[in-house]
């Protein structure tokens, strides 16, 4: 029957819509940087700093959380 | 909550001599202003320097998450309740709630030798875990 069929996709549907795999780290990312390099943000002590800076002499390892709250 | 509990991780891993073996540095990017990075780090006593973004340009150019689905997810109940149980609070909600993070190690030849996008809230690599990738990439 076309409307069992329906009623038994649509939950499974939604819950796989809101179980997201979680992400795994990928190594050797082909990943431009040039878009990264060129930004300017400020440092905690309001000094500008050029992103592309960071990783001019040593690697960079850049985390990025939603806010500092 | 979950920010300020990542931060904590970093911290706690006691990956910054690790890291200065690897001529790397860790530096922290989030939404605020400089006052509230400033108050963050020290109130999470973070040796890390804190970069500002309050437009999130370095998030769309690095290719973040910022969407609903990713907000409101199921993995992210235990991922606040981990975070609670280690005393990390949810104060005012701040920032962008749509927004998430993620992790780029890029080297002095601009390659992206470890990247981790965050598919949920809470969803944080572990900080020994940057360190041996990073390690395997420079082998």
């Amino acid at each position: 029957m076309p409307g069992c069929e329906r009623l038994f996709v649509k939950p499974v549907s939604f819950v796989s819509l809101y179980l997201t795999i979680p992400s795994i780290p990928s190594l050797l990312v082909n990943m431009p940087v040039d878009q990264l390099k060129d930004i300017e943000l400020h440092d905690h002590e309001g000094n500008a700093v050029q992103l592309g800076s960071l990783w001019k002499t040593k690697t960079a390892i850049l985390v990025w959380v939603r806010h500092f709250g | 909550m979950l920010c300020s509990e990542q931060i904590a991780q970093l911290g706690e891993s006691e990956i910054e001599n690790q890291l200065g073996d690897l001529n790397a540095e860790l530096f922290v990017i989030g939404s605020g202003t400089i006052e509230e990075a400033a108050k963050a780090r020290e109130r999470l006593k973070s040796a890390f320097t804190f970069l500002v973004d309050p437009k999130r340009d370095s998030f769309k150019a690095a290719g973040m998450r910022k969407d609903f689905r990713s907000t409101i997810n199921l993995r992210t109940v235990p991922a606040i309740f981990r975070a609670w149980r280690k005393g990390h609070r949810q104060k005012k909600l701040q920032g962008d709630p749509f927004q998430q993070g993620g992790v780029l190690a890029i080297t002095p030849d601009n390659i992206v030798a470890y990247r981790f996008i965050s598919q949920y809230g809470g969803d944080h690599p572990n900080p020994q875990d940057i360190v041996e990738q990073l390690k395997q990439y420079l082998d």
